[in-house]
């Protein structure tokens, strides 16, 4: 390695996950997604600056747990999908064999759009996360 | 708010306070005898009581937010910030800290911390008026405001009873949610899980406790109030919790339903309680 002090920092290596965030983002309302592990570390996230990716992610992990808390009191198992709507933001939740997808949304936003974009997302995480050059995906609108 | 006190009554607190304090200068009751002092306009004698009170108890929080009020009646605004912020540090559940703390905020227009001061009274202290009335200033005025969901009925600020549901109205209410077509199951519960109107999806009681863990996480993400709470569940189903004051809403969605619909139509049962009921408005 030649690399000097005055050198351009090389740019940070992208999740491959990242790439396919967008396309949550891309939803009307929504305006952060994210990818943490069970304990709430972040795999991957997309946010805009008013949003903090690694408290996004610690936040994923609370609210994932509380949903199968949720679950388990409703007698009917794992959830699907968690959501706390509330007057500044709200937040989707849904577990991933990663961990958990979360999607941040302004007050007000349609949940079906963002529940059904997740759903589709969740279900090519995996794949995606096993590829170095992750392809493109919409998600249902 | 304070409570309308007459000049007499006034002076008779205030000599009880001197006399406690003169059989015991130890006491903490230094800082209600200088909340009184205080609330007279004796603001200079306030702020040496409770100045020699603090000298005793350092650590007493609700000291240290009395001695704030005094910096703030006399126009000293830093220095009454300053004094809340330690008695927070001090005590972080102090409710009457945060409170005061939003207000002057608010006068400064720094309206998202005031708005996450007034939030942080009502976590620790549910319902406290001075803190719903300040969050409502709060967020009234902000520069982005909600858009409407659709179908959703306008006027309830989120958490809040409607005006017209009455203790003796409850059944009603659970009757009009169970009417809604995406709604199989519906029960109100009060705050400790007791069941008081319909049959709650599930273990009622304790999706109701869940509700005060979403509002702490909401606090910590700065996300506002909780409007509800949502869980979907793998048959299709969902359970969705809507914080109404001291109780809660629980309602068990069928399999299959749009979560805006249902949602759109519980709002409009909440509202249209108060239909055929002009007084009430």
């Amino acid at each position: 390695m030649t690399q000097t002090a005055a050198s351009p920092r090389p740019a940070p290596r992208r999740s491959p996950l990242e790439e396919p965030l967008e396309a949550l983002l891309a939803i009307a309302g929504v305006i952060g997604a994210v990818v943490a592990t069970d304990e709430g570390l972040s795999i991957a996230a997309r946010a805009g600056d008013d949003l903090d990716e690694d408290g996004l992610a610690a936040a994923a992990a609370v609210l994932g747990r509380l949903g199968r808390r949720a679950a388990a009191a409703s007698g009917r198992g794992e959830p699907p999908m968690v959501i706390l709507d509330a007057s500044r933001l709200s937040f989707i939740v849904r577990p991933v064999p990663l961990g958990f997808l979360m999607a941040v949304s302004e007050p007000g936003a349609r949940m079906d759009p963002i529940v059904e974009g997740m759903a589709a997302l969740a279900a090519v995480l995996p794949s995606i996360a096993g590829r170095e050059r992750p392809g493109s995906i919409r998600a249902s609108a | 708010m304070e409570a309308i006190r007459t000049v007499e009554d006034a002076s008779l607190e205030l000599e009880a306070d001197r006399r406690a304090l003169a059989r015991d200068p130890g006491s903490l009751r230094f800082a209600q005898y200088a909340d009184n002092l205080r609330r007279c306009g004796r603001l200079i004698d306030a702020a040496a009581v409770c100045e020699r009170g603090l000298g005793r108890h350092p650590t007493y929080a609700s000291g240290h937010v009395v001695m704030g009020e005094i910096h703030r009646d006399a126009g000293r605004l830093d220095q009454a910030e300053a004094e809340w912020l330690e008695a927070l540090r001090l005590d972080p559940g102090h409710p009457r800290a945060h409170v005061v703390l939003g207000d002057v905020l608010l006068r400064r227009g720094e309206r998202d911390r005031a708005a996450a001061a007034f939030e942080a009274a009502l976590v620790y202290s549910p319902g406290l008026p001075e803190a719903e009335a300040g969050l409502f200033r709060a967020i009234g005025a902000d520069p982005k405001p909600a858009k409407p969901r659709p179908q959703q009925a306008q006027g309830r600020p989120p958490g809040d009873r409607p005006g017209w549901l009455s203790d003796d109205r409850l059944d009603e209410l659970v009757a009009r949610v169970l009417d809604c077509a995406c709604v199989e199951s519906a029960a109100l519960v009060a705050g400790d899980g007791a069941v008081l109107a319909g049959r709650p999806p599930g273990r009622g009681g304790e999706l109701a406790s869940l509700l005060a863990d979403a509002r702490k996480l909401l606090f910590r993400l700065g996300a506002g109030r909780l409007r509800a709470a949502v869980v979907g569940l793998a048959d299709g189903a969902g359970v969705s919790c809507i914080p109404l004051g001291e109780m809660a809403l629980i309602a068990g969605f069928r399999p299959g339903s749009s979560l805006d619909e249902a949602a759109g139509q519980i709002e409009n049962a909440l509202a249209g309680g108060g239909d055929d009921d002009p007084d009430s408005r």
